[in-house]
């Protein structure tokens, strides 16, 4: 039996590939919030270092950071990968395009909500989030129910999504505990929402993710999968502690749980080093100079979670933290990804029998991405210094800078979906 | 990415790892000769690396790409997996014509002992397009084909197609 081309066959029958509208449109959505977050860090008069929460242009460049461009990402690539790795299709495409316009203009209503200090819109942003978001995770549960293929990465993603629920309710919680004062403690309960947003929801997707893409990008074999259960569950655990010591107020629990999730992020990096000196690609790009800045970032900034937890350092250093975690770890680590994902998704839509595939190659503008990539780390760096020293000045310099990548990523993306319209002409 | 639930999956991936191997000395090869200067085809190490390239394209490439296409495709295409498989075919396509027309040049080249500069210009271009477009198709294949193949087929089924596949 030999497969004979049959266009009716083909037409509509894209099975585990989505219409490329949807994941195109949530990365496209990213890198926009991404641009937005820098310009409203770089015209902010809000002080940055030392800033502990709260409304406000710094909290909503933080969210645009967060909502806009890391779970957007996650939820463009979380539809693709997914099916990829369940070999099933996510059940409702039109699902997946409305938490797209549930969550897109819901980022943009609640950070400029936020940003301009308009409540309303910051409460009907939220919802409009929560409702996409929540989408996002019936759909993504749904199609982990009944898989049986890469358990280790299923797993991964239903922590991450129940972290993800619980970054929800928290953070609605704390929306409606800014105007009723309800909570003991709305710092702490800030703080396991953030711990459980960053570590657990993106962190969670990052690492389970990672044993998909850092083999297949690698070309090499995938990671030693006890070792993937190692860190699946100390990581798990990890989070348990940390949200519970946080909203008990238990100081000595999130210490434990950055310990357990440093533990976690060691053996993770022990893992995908393994996997890439097993490589059989030799040249691995400036994809992977990201991708490793970013697992030093991830150790650095539970280490300072340790310490923070502990009062070894003061508290205004919580702010080191989420430059540590947020620009440094999640967003270097995404851009990393995503710079490699977006060229092969594109060629892989315009594969069509029939057509000769373009080269990946050809639809990859390369100087775009090496000016993203100095220009991002330089920011992350740049942040790092100015939050230490507790320089205004040099937080505009590394906001700037962090325009200047957000811009270029921009520029690639641009360029690719120019390439891919030409393509897809004949020409 | 290993899928070692199925054997077939794994005999793939096998076959994947040895291409990769072939076209890291074929990669390695142009990257010491540009384009512009042809080779001495008296070197040992140049003539092993273009013979084993002619032999790997004749007949490796041809039967893993029979097989997928023979046997493997129409079993997944019949399980929902019609796009994946469409999109692997159409690689394939673009990838043959590509691997004859290497094989051809290598096997001239070897049997004449020399390569015209016109000649080893068309092999670079040729085996720099081979090199990406079979490490893109294996990626693809890795994270796609491999994922499906260990979820959607039956212990006996992926006995049946291995035990093909081995006798090819």
């Amino acid at each position: 039996m030999s497969l004979a081309f049959s266009p009716s066959m083909a037409a509509g029958s894209l099975d585990r590939l989505l219409p490329a509208a949807i994941p195109f449109r949530f990365f496209a959505s990213a890198i926009t919030f991404n641009i937005a977050a820098w310009l409203v860090l770089a015209l902010s008069r809000d002080p940055v270092a030392g800033h502990l929460g709260g409304k406000g242009a710094v909290v909503a460049a933080l969210h645009l950071m967060t909502l806009g461009v890391l779970a957007m990402a996650a939820m463009g690539a979380g539809y693709q990968l997914l099916p990829m790795a369940t070999a099933r299709p996510v059940r409702s495409v039109r699902g997946s395009a409305t938490s797209f316009w549930l969550a897109s203009p819901g980022v943009a209503l609640f950070t400029g909500g936020l940003a301009v200090g308009v409540d309303a819109a910051t409460h009907a942003g939220a919802a409009l989030v929560a409702a996409g978001l929540t989408l996002f995770a019936m759909l993504t549960a749904d199609n982990l129910r009944g898989a049986a293929a890469m358990p280790l990465v299923r797993r991964h993603v239903q922590v991450a999504l129940v972290s993800l629920i619980a970054t929800i309710v928290l953070g609605l919680i704390l929306l409606v505990d800014w105007e009723r004062g309800f909570l003991p403690d709305h710092l702490a309960a800030a703080g396991a929402h953030a711990a459980v947003a960053a570590y657990g929801f993106m962190g969670m997707l990052v690492l389970g993710f990672s044993t998909i893409l850092v083999p297949m990008l690698a070309l090499a074999q995938a990671p030693d999968r006890r070792l993937g259960q190692w860190v699946l569950a100390l990581a798990a655990a990890g989070l348990v502690l940390t949200l519970l010591g946080g909203l008990a107020g238990v100081p000595l629990a999130m210490a434990g749980g950055a310990v357990l999730g440093l533990a976690a992020a060691l053996l993770h990096i022990t893992a995908m080093t393994r996997v890439i000196k097993r490589r059989m690609k030799k040249q691995l790009g400036p994809s992977f100079l990201l991708i490793r800045a970013g697992w030093c970032l991830l150790v650095a900034s539970l280490m300072l979670a340790a310490a923070l937890s502990l009062d070894l350092v003061p508290s205004p250093w919580a702010t080191l933290l989420g430059v540590l975690l947020v620009p440094g770890w999640l967003l270097t680590s995404l851009f990393g990804f995503l710079q490699r994902i977006m060229p092969i998704l594109a060629q892989a839509h315009l594969t069509v029998p029939g057509a000769r595939p373009p080269l990946v190659s050809a639809l990859t503008p390369e100087m775009p991405l090496k000016i993203h990539g100095m220009a991002h780390l330089a920011a992350v760096a740049v942040l790092t210094v100015a939050v230490v020293v507790g320089s205004e000045w040099l937080v505009r310099v590394a906001a700037v800078l962090g325009l200047v990548a957000a811009l270029s990523f921009a520029v690639f993306a641009a360029i690719l979906y120019r390439r891919a319209l030409v393509c897809r002409r004949g020409g | 990415m290993l899928h070692f639930d199925s054997q077939t999956g794994r005999l793939l991936h096998d076959e994947h790892m040895a291409t990769i191997e072939l076209l890291q000395a074929l990669e390695t090869l142009l990257d010491r000769h540009g384009a512009k200067k042809a080779p001495d085809l008296a070197d040992p190490e140049i003539r092993l690396t273009l013979s084993n390239t002619e032999a790997s394209l004749n007949r490796e490439i041809s039967r893993h790409f029979g097989f997928e296409e023979e046997h493997l495709f129409p079993l997944l295409a019949n399980l929902g997996q019609v796009g994946m498989t469409y999109m692997l075919k159409a690689e394939h396509d673009a990838i043959l014509p590509v691997a004859v027309d290497i094989a051809r040049i290598a096997h001239d080249a070897l049997a004449a002992w020399t390569i015209t500069p016109e000649s080893w210009k068309q092999f670079h271009e040729l085996a720099q397009e081979l090199i990406e477009r079979e490490a893109c198709h294996i990626q693809k294949e890795e994270m796609g084909l491999l994922a499906a193949l260990a979820a959607l087929v039956d212990a006996g089924e992926d006995a049946r197609l291995a035990t093909i596949f081995r006798s090819l």
